[in-house]
């Protein structure tokens, strides 16, 4: 017959008792934590303790009980997978965020829904040269000093909307420079630091928990800047001490990875800006990844498949069919050339109708080309030494006849024009219409990217839903669980009472006759 | 297994939904109080761009508008010097034919007369190089200069005497020249640039169509204040031609028909225009209309979203006051 050992119960009550302490100090813990950002709800892992070793007299008659309960670890309930899905889906919300929010600025420089400027404006100048056009009041000077003030105030909405829409890519470069770099840049420097915290935890025993928590919150909030590969390897440090090193590559649309996080190393990222004629950072931007190892990659700005990164850069850099070659993305590139062909095609006109009077428009930076920026009513023009040619040609001294002011409308109105880049016809269509075409341009790419976000959003939140199933804190499941584990540790209080009971009547009651 | 519902997520998930229903409270509010489908285009891009097409042709409509109005008061300007030449021709028609060819009172009765043809003269040319604004109605396309001029009898349109048959052809040019309107009928140009006539209104009436210009059969003037100076001087004369007289007269009334033709041209143009200015009226409040369907929102169904909007949102507020309900936390004792 195997002897017990006469003490041996008090060791798995006060196992016992232990493990539900620990198990309530767990459920504390995720009680304490249900509302905090990206907790992750803990387990206390129970395994019970079999008996072990051999005797030196075994019989058959033996009964082997176990010896009590074992606190294997605290782990993270969380579903790697989901991770996964969910960081794949971020940098497609990120991307649709910030185009929408560019087409937004945008939006607000082009769309006339609410406003009087530029197809208001140019209706003016049509409608003071209709009134020009009539006999009584061709010849007047009053008719045209009419024309030019309306010109005057078309160009001001016109220059408005020339340092607005350029305004809106400053400031997109200024935020990729000052704020979205140092972002991701802070985010990698924290991510390694938690990397050396953690593994330094581990080794040390304490699996830390919580700043795992942590370094997820940060690798999620990166995701959402560019596709990243997150792999975790296993390393053995002896003693049978195992610790998780964390990888954090990103996805280029080639395939290619670049190690931006490994273990205690880590990398950045660069954005280059080309300074414009007032040194003022412009387009292009390039945006160059530098890995753990301190090799600098080349441009990647068109390269990444989505994310905040791919969306603002293809918004400063694209012109679409503007851009030699042609590009997938109207930028806001797209916007400036645009309005600075509708410009061109209107000084165009005006001076074409002009010969031989003198030009009514010129550039105020004395260049060929007329952008929205640089187009002035000429000088001639305001001092009056030029005026409106309104004889037909071969007419001159005919004093009232006005038939080139009516063929000048005709072409402000009537005509269609062709828009051309790179020798292609980019769009054809009347003067106004050129003009309408980007505000319509507008406004269908900012509905398309805003359903587009609003589905990208609602496929992350549905993950995100998923992934709080998982790790997220049930208070009814907690309050269960406190329920349970008081009462087991009640049990084991109770064990260990009867155990001491027995013992006590052991000790100090059995041999005892007659005392 | 069941999905586990956390208080997380609930939480998550119903401040997503009041957001969404704040927001369709704030587009309706913002319908009701604008009167406008919607105040960004990309909310409805179609609807935005057929509202700029109407803008524009609303503002082109206005323009025709204007024209109309300004054609009609220059037109009427025209008109009063047709009815003053016709007074004269009618005048002349009544007082200086037969009575004057009886010649019952001799010599001085017969110079009274054509001191009052050649005043009736210079009453016809003051009448022709009238103004509208600051420029001359019956000069063609040289508004700015008096088309007509009359020295020692002689009666010049824009400095090229009216009698001189070498004039003739630089005469019919000035004859046949217009100043188009753009009223909406289609404005168009030929190959060589000249307004195609079918597209505009013309609005010019050269003095010399009613007055004429040129010789009949090489002897008699066509134009009428030329025909007066001669009967004039007819009249002058010691001895009275009662038969070249009769001529000139005859020949005068004949010319003086030119002034009711015109006048009846003149007729029909001031009916298109009203006719031109009804159908733009009319088609100004038909873009109105189109544009308010387009863009704008009638009141009634403004109102009904709003209230509706408000309805959803206070039925989401109400849920959530019970979305975090009892918990076991409560019942435990």
């Amino acid at each position: 017959m195997a002897l017990r050992s006469t003490f041996a119960g008090f060791n798995t009550a006060q196992l016992a008792m232990a493990a539900s302490q620990r198990a309530l100090d767990v459920t504390g813990q995720n009680l304490a934590n249900i509302n905090t950002q990206g907790y992750t709800r803990q387990r206390l892992d129970l395994t019970s303790i079999s008996p072990e070793g051999a005797s030196i007299s075994s019989s058959p008659y033996d009964i082997k009980v176990g010896q009590g309960v074992q606190m294997e670890e605290i782990e993270r309930i969380r579903d790697p997978f989901l991770d996964v899905q969910y960081r794949n889906q971020l940098p497609k919300v990120g991307t649709a965020d910030a185009m929408d929010a560019i087409l937004a600025e945008i939006g607000n420089v082009f769309d006339e829904t609410d406003k009087n400027a530029v197809c208001q404006k140019l209706s003016n100048i049509i409608s003071q040269l209709q009134v020009m056009a009539s006999p009584d009041n061709a010849a007047t000077s009053t008719s045209d000093s009419l024309v030019r003030s309306a010109c005057e105030i078309f160009l001001d909405t016109i220059h408005q909307n020339a340092t607005d829409i350029k305004g809106v890519q400053k400031d997109l470069i200024q935020k990729l420079n000052e704020s979205v770099v140092p972002n991701v840049n802070t985010c990698l420097e924290q991510i390694r630091n938690l990397n050396i915290s953690i593994k330094n935890s581990q080794i040390l025993g304490n699996p830390a928990l919580e700043l795992q928590d942590q370094r997820d919150e940060l690798i999620d909030a990166l995701a959402t800047y560019f596709p990243i590969d997150v792999k975790y390897t296993t390393e053995n440090y002896g003693a049978g001490i195992s610790v998780d090193v964390l990888d954090i590559s990103v996805k280029l649309k080639d395939g290619t990875k670049i190690n931006l996080v490994s273990d205690d190393m880590r990398g950045s990222i660069e954005i280059k800006t080309t300074p414009d004629a007032n040194g003022v950072p412009g387009n292009p931007v390039s945006l160059h990844f530098m890995d753990t190892e301190g090799n600098k990659s080349i441009d990647a700005a068109d390269m990444l498949e989505n994310g905040v990164l791919k969306g603002d850069m293809d918004m400063v850099n694209k012109s679409e069919v503007y851009d030699n070659p042609p590009s997938d993305t109207k930028g806001i590139g797209f916007y400036i050339k645009g309005l600075d062909k509708f410009v061109a095609q209107f000084a165009e006109i005006m001076n074409k109708w002009n010969e031989p009077n003198g030009k009514l428009f010129e550039t105020s930076d004395g260049s060929d080309e007329f952008t929205a920026s640089n187009i002035v009513v000429s000088d001639a023009w305001m001092s009056g030494e030029a005026q409106i040619k309104i004889q037909k040609t071969g007419d001159e001294d005919l004093s009232t006849d006005y038939t080139n002011v009516l063929q000048m409308i005709d072409d402000l109105t009537n005509t269609r024009f062709a828009v051309e880049s790179n020798g292609e016809q980019v769009f054809k269509g009347t003067l106004a219409e050129i003009y309408t075409n980007l505000w319509n341009t507008q406004a269908i790419e900012r509905q398309a990217s805003s359903t587009i976000l609003e589905n990208h959003q609602t496929v992350a939140d549905q993950i995100s839903n998923a992934k709080d199933s998982v790790s997220g804190v049930y208070m009814d499941e907690e309050v269960m669980n406190l329920m349970r584990f008081q009462q087991s540790y009640n049990a084991a209080a109770r064990l260990m009472t009867t155990l001491d009971e027995i013992l006590e009547r052991l000790i100090t009651g059995t041999g005892v006759v007659g005392r | 297994m069941s999905m586990r519902i956390t208080t997380n997520m609930v939480m998550r998930n119903y401040n997503k939904n009041l957001s969404r229903t704040v927001g369709g409270l704030e587009s309706a509010r913002k319908q009701v109080q604008s009167g406008r489908r919607f105040s960004q285009s990309y909310e409805d891009p179609t609807a935005a761009a057929k509202g700029a097409v109407l803008d524009r042709r609303y503002a082109r409509n206005g323009d025709y508008l204007g024209a109309v109005e300004n054609t009609q008061k220059w037109q009427d300007t025209q008109e009063s010097v047709l009815l003053e030449l016709n007074e004269v021709v009618r005048n002349i028609d009544r007082d200086y034919s037969t009575t004057v060819m009886n010649d019952p009172e001799g010599k001085v009765g017969r110079d009274a007369y054509a001191a009052n043809l050649r005043e009736l003269q210079r009453s016809m040319i003051n009448t022709l190089n009238v103004k509208y604004s600051d420029v001359f109605v019956m000069a063609g396309n040289d508004g700015l200069n008096a088309p007509f001029t009359f020295e020692d009898g002689v009666v010049k349109y824009r400095g090229l005497d009216v009698d001189d048959p070498a004039n003739q052809e630089a005469l019919d040019k000035m004859a046949k020249e217009s100043s188009y309107i753009d009223l909406g009928f289609g404005l168009s140009f030929d190959d060589k640039g000249e307004v195609i006539s079918s597209s505009a209104f013309d609005s010019a009436l050269p003095g010399i169509n009613i007055v004429g210009y040129g010789k009949t059969d090489g002897k008699y003037s066509n134009n009428l204040i030329v025909l007066a100076g001669q009967m004039a001087e007819v009249l002058e004369a010691d001895e009275f031609d009662s038969e070249a007289y009769s001529e000139l007269w005859e020949h005068f009334r004949e010319r003086g028909e030119t002034v009711s033709d015109q006048f009846a041209k003149l007729g029909a143009k001031t009916q298109l225009l009203e006719a031109t200015k009804e159908r733009l009226t009319k088609e100004k409040d038909n873009i109105y209309e189109q544009y308010k369907s387009t863009i704008g929102i009638e009141e009634e169904e403004a109102i009904t979203n709003y209230s509706w909007a408000q309805y959803a949102y206070n039925v989401a507020l109400k849920i959530g006051t019970s979305i975090i309900g009892p918990s076991l936390l409560d019942f435990m004792n």
